[in-house]
């Protein structure tokens, strides 16, 4: 009985001085991770994985029924009959429900692409996003009327309206390709800014080292002018009078100076690194 | 043999002691130790106490000063292990491998999502 009670204490005191000794040591470490530098996930905005397949077999699908609506229609211009006239109606429609959603997919693509690009001023983001969205609701009221569509007539009403919206829809989608990629760009010039100054501060500081980090942190500077300059001379620009595809390109073509810079950047970068 | 037993003086804490009781009441003849160490029982769980109240402000006063400010981040120490430093260029191997994928991502002449092939003209009565 004497040992009995002569050991608990023991026991218990030492549990105590265990748990405790554990709970510093957890501390310590928790500590140690939480300033160890973190690394972010990536952020690469890529397409829906669920949506992008449905997308390429509408693709496929859409040249099939393409190809039948040309190949109907041609018959129907050759014969003049009601049957060819049917057939071609059938074919048109089974076309133009397709083509509604392929572009349907594809908006829906490229707001989930551009949602998800960073460094994009939030109100130019949003206007562009609402932009999008302006152009699926029209598509939903176009598949609508598609789908109860029985009449040639009606069809033909239907392809005008799509085509009348045609300009509109290409603009949206070439915009925000452009503000995806002037994103994609800026994003750049964030994370090498942030990788070489932790990259320098690994290397040993030589006056060799500390001239070419000056050079890597100027390079970052060039670039990012001339990216401001562009996105500056993009939002200033209203009246286009070249068509949408010509203006991406252009855009594409004014990029391409900023992004030579990023690319040398991050040669620099490895180079002091090794 | 009683007046033996009386004349004995009895430890009542000491095991030893009563197990030489029972023997000697059985009539069997014990010799007695001459060092019997006296425990006062009543002080025991004082003693236990006393070690675990010291442990305790140990303890608290190890883990008092090991977190000292607690609101502020604990720095690596300069003078790293050679795990912490593989751990960083690990990191830094990371971002640099990062960089690389969104620099590539980011290449003009790389677009991802190209404008749909498809005719905005399906008029049936429209001829070319």
């Amino acid at each position: 009985m004497t040992r009995k009670s002569s050991i608990l204490p023991i026991v218990l005191s030492s549990i105590f001085v265990i748990s405790i000794c554990s709970f510093v040591f957890s501390q310590n470490a928790v500590a140690q991770d939480s300033a160890s530098p973190s690394v972010e996930p990536a952020s690469i905005p890529e397409p829906a994985t669920d949506i992008f397949p449905s997308y390429l077999q509408s693709l496929e699908q859409y040249r099939q029924n393409e190809q039948q609506f040309k190949i109907a229609k041609q018959q129907y211009l050759q014969l003049g009959t009601l049957a060819a006239l049917e057939e071609v109606t059938q074919r048109s429609k089974q076309a133009q429900l397709t083509r509604n959603t392929i572009l349907d997919y594809y908006f829906q693509l490229l707001m989930h692409a551009f949602s998800r690009t960073d460094g994009i001023e939030l109100g130019e983001k949003n206007l562009e996003l609402d932009r999008i969205t302006f152009i699926l609701s029209f598509l939903k009221t176009q598949k609508a009327s598609l789908t109860i569509a029985e009449t040639y007539q009606e069809l033909d009403t239907l392809n005008t309206v799509l085509g009348g919206n045609q300009e509109n829809i290409e603009t949206v989608a070439y915009e925000t390709l452009i503000l995806k990629k002037m994103g994609q760009l800026q994003t750049s010039i964030d994370h090498l800014k942030s990788v070489s100054s932790k990259v320098y501060e690994g290397v040993e500081k030589t006056p060799e080292n500390d001239r070419a980090y000056a050079e890597i942190t100027r390079t970052i500077e060039q670039a990012e002018l001339e990216l401001n300059q562009t996105l500056a001379a993009y939002l200033e620009e209203t009246n286009a009078t070249a068509s949408k595809s010509d203006t991406y390109q252009d855009y594409m073509d004014r990029l391409n100076a900023p992004y030579i810079k990023i690319k040398k950047t991050l040669n620099y970068i490895k180079e002091l690194r090794s | 043999m009683k007046n033996q037993l009386k004349n004995t003086r009895i430890d009542q804490t000491s095991f030893q002691d009563e197990m030489s009781i029972m023997r000697q009441s059985q009539g069997e003849k014990v010799e007695r130790e001459n060092t019997v160490q006296f425990v006062n029982k009543s002080n025991l769980p004082r003693t236990a106490l006393l070690m675990l109240l010291i442990v305790g402000l140990i303890s608290a006063a190890v883990v008092f000063f090991t977190k000292g400010n607690t609101t502020e981040p604990v720095l690596p120490i300069p003078s790293a292990t050679p795990q912490v430093i593989n751990q960083q260029e690990s990191d830094i191997e990371k971002q640099m491998k990062l960089l690389e994928t969104i620099v590539e991502e980011a290449d003009p002449s790389n677009n991802n999502l190209p404008l749909p092939p498809i005719s905005y003209d399906l008029s049936i009565s429209k001829t070319e």
